[in-house]
């Protein structure tokens, strides 16, 4: 594939909490036959996605989701007349709704994206996450939505336990131990990602992953499974190690031919003591470890671009347990020019 | 008749200090089964407990008194059950199998001890006595196996019950059922609880002892017994098979094979949930 434009968002990477778009630039460099230009996205000047030119050609600020869908949609016509792309795989949450709304109108733009539909995306919501572990056939801890911190000092009368996990609708999920600690986390969660606040029976076990890319006709592709064996302090992934799973797969594939998924996604499930798999959450995107896909010689971000562009893929290889994957920090060091003109700009060119 | 209202708070009081004292010992029950005794501080005890550090301190003098009182509270539950066992088989199960189920118990006598010299003393001095007086039931044990040293059969139970597992919520229906027959019986090795054929034969293990578990991603790393013990168990053996072709091509005690296949097999166990 020659001479392709692929603009990558999330090219945020702080060590205890990467965004995925470094990793799928990283990952789209590494695949053979990729020699196409990259075009990095992030919101923050200081994100180091924008500071590696060894995987984006060139990067450009956008305006923070909070300045709504038309500064979104009026920023990327702009840079798409400067430095025009065929391919924009957003790779953060919160983009996916205002990517799907402005989806018909990108494609007129000639800009194709490969994600989920709305509906698809709304039945994944962590307040639904039931019905979609029972099309899956495993289980999934009870959820509920909380308004009120003062549920956490009566939540026992209604048959919870403690620990239990508070989660943002969105993003974040802390585990609180006692009353006190869940409504700081409540509080803390409302602050930052609004209400309502999830409340979610804890699981004991540990957190295996599954990423894949649906293909929007049933089929689960190029799927990579992995056990966390090392957290940041929030909870991210800075090890892990390949696993093959039979059981997890099958749940997997149940998923995506059910909601006839397209796009990547993310399985995240806790595996308890007596084996049994429980759905935590799905994400709409690839993870931020998505480079291990490529390592393991299943290119996911690559195969994203070939179905993308209507290219028919190549057998994966067979799954390879094993290999592990050790996330470090690094740094690179930038000329006051390039940061100026990140900060002036909004983009390094 | 009027009272005074600290009369009247009296009762209320000795409850509310009864409830505390309650909840500071279950909070080292929990430190205990996490093998946390050594680092235990108050700031640590008193999140746990709930129980603020000024309160623990109005209600005990310092930390060692925190400590003593849970060693004698706990001692004096398992005193209790392995003086009461009756003599014989039934009641020595019965015993073991009482504190198999208790993970407090387990802990006070397998948790490693805590970093205070006079502290540590006193447990390991606690569990050297619960150590003599459960070798003393099996001396006295009637149809021992033949040939075997009393201390090598309390070695066995004494293994039994420190691989049980600890944490809370463990599976005590499990645990009871290692615990329906004394090791060394012969029963044990007609049906021994070897881990799932399946499970085994799917492991990656290199000759260094270095094992991976493909589907749960675990490793793991045993020694060469163990490897041995392994390697056979993936040939499918049954553990009669299993044992005799240890003893044929190492010229080992069989007694000896058969109590380390027991442990190795829950020790296995534990590593392929």
């Amino acid at each position: 594939m020659n001479q392709l434009r692929v603009a990558i968002t999330g090219m945020n990477a702080r060590p205890d909490n990467p965004g995925p778009g470094l990793a799928v630039a990283h990952s789209l460099r590494d695949a053979e036959d990729f020699d196409g230009r990259l075009i990095g996205l992030g919101y923050d000047a200081l994100d180091p996605g924008f500071y590696l030119p060894q995987y984006c050609d060139v990067s450009y600020l956008l305006p923070y989701p909070s300045a709504g869908e038309e500064a979104l949609l009026a920023r990327l016509q702009q840079i798409h007349a400067a430095d025009p792309f065929d391919l924009l795989i957003p790779c953060l949450d919160a983009e996916l709704p205002s990517m799907i709304r402005l989806q018909p109108v990108l494609e007129q733009m000639g800009i194709k994206l490969f994600i989920p539909s709305g509906e698809q995306l709304q039945l994944r919501n962590k307040d639904r996450l039931h019905e979609v572990a029972k099309l899956a056939g495993i289980e999934c801890p009870e959820i509920q939505s909380v308004t009120q911190a003062g549920f956490f000092y009566r939540c026992q009368e209604e048959g919870w336990r403690y620990p239990l996990v508070v989660k943002g609708l969105f993003y974040d999920a802390k585990i609180a131990h006692s009353a006190d600690e869940a409504a700081e986390a409540f509080h803390s969660i409302a602050a930052q990602w609004g209400l309502p606040v999830l409340v979610q029976r804890f699981v004991k076990g540990e957190e295996v992953n599954l990423t894949g890319l649906g293909d929007g006709k049933g089929n689960l592709l190029g799927s990579v499974m992995m056990r966390k064996k090392g957290l940041t302090d929030k909870g991210k992934a800075w090890a892990g190690i390949a696993i093959h799973d039979q059981t997890l797969l099958s749940a997997a594939e149940k998923l995506v031919k059910n909601l006839d998924w397209r796009g990547p996604l993310e399985v995240e499930v806790m595996r308890d003591d007596e084996g049994r798999y429980h759905l935590i959450e799905i994400n709409p995107r690839f993870p931020a470890w998505v480079y291990f896909s490529a390592g393991l010689g299943r290119n996911l971000p690559y195969a994203l671009v070939q179905l993308a562009m209507g290219e028919e893929l190549a057998e994966f290889p067979p799954s390879k347990p094993g290999m592990l994957y050790i996330r470090y920090a690094d740094e690179c060091v930038v000329p006051l020019a390039e940061y100026e003109s990140v900060v002036m700009n909004g983009c390094r060119i | 008749m009027n009272r005074s209202s600290s009369q009247l708070d009296q009762p209320l009081r000795e409850l509310l200090k009864d409830r505390r004292i309650k909840a500071l010992l279950t909070a080292l029950d929990r430190l205990a089964e996490a093998d946390q005794l050594a680092m235990v501080t108050t700031k640590v005890l008193a999140r746990l407990s709930r129980v603020s550090e000024g309160v623990m301190f109005r209600l005990l003098p310092n930390k060692q008194s925190v400590f003593l009182l849970w060693m004698e509270s706990r001692c004096k539950r398992l005193n209790l059950i392995v003086n009461g066992m009756p003599q014989g088989r039934q009641g020595l199960l019965n015993g073991l199998r009482n504190i198999a189920s208790d993970s407090a118990l387990l802990s006070l006598l397998f948790a490693p001890p805590m970093v205070d010299e006079t502290l540590r003393l006193h447990l390991l001095r606690f569990r050297d006595d619960i150590w003599a007086q459960l070798f003393a039931r099996i001396e006295i044990l009637p149809n021992r196996p033949l040939g075997i040293p009393s201390r090598v059969l309390m070695d066995s139970v004494w293994q039994n019950l420190a691989r049980m597992p600890r944490a809370i919520g463990s599976d005590y229906e499990s645990q009871e059922s290692e615990m329906s027959q004394l090791p060394w019986e012969e029963n044990a090795m007609e049906n021994p609880a070897l881990p799932n054929s399946e499970s085994v034969k799917r492991l990656a293990l290199n000759d260094n002892g270095f094992v991976f578990d493909p589907v749960s991603g675990h490793s793991f790393s045993v020694n060469d017994s163990g490897l041995i013990l392994l390697k056979l168990l993936q040939e499918g053996l049954n553990a009669k098979t299993l044992v005799q072709r240890v003893v044929d091509e190492y010229e080992a005690d069989a007694h000896e094979v058969e109590r380390d296949l027991m442990d190795f097999s829950r020790l296995l166990k534990g590593q392929l949930k």
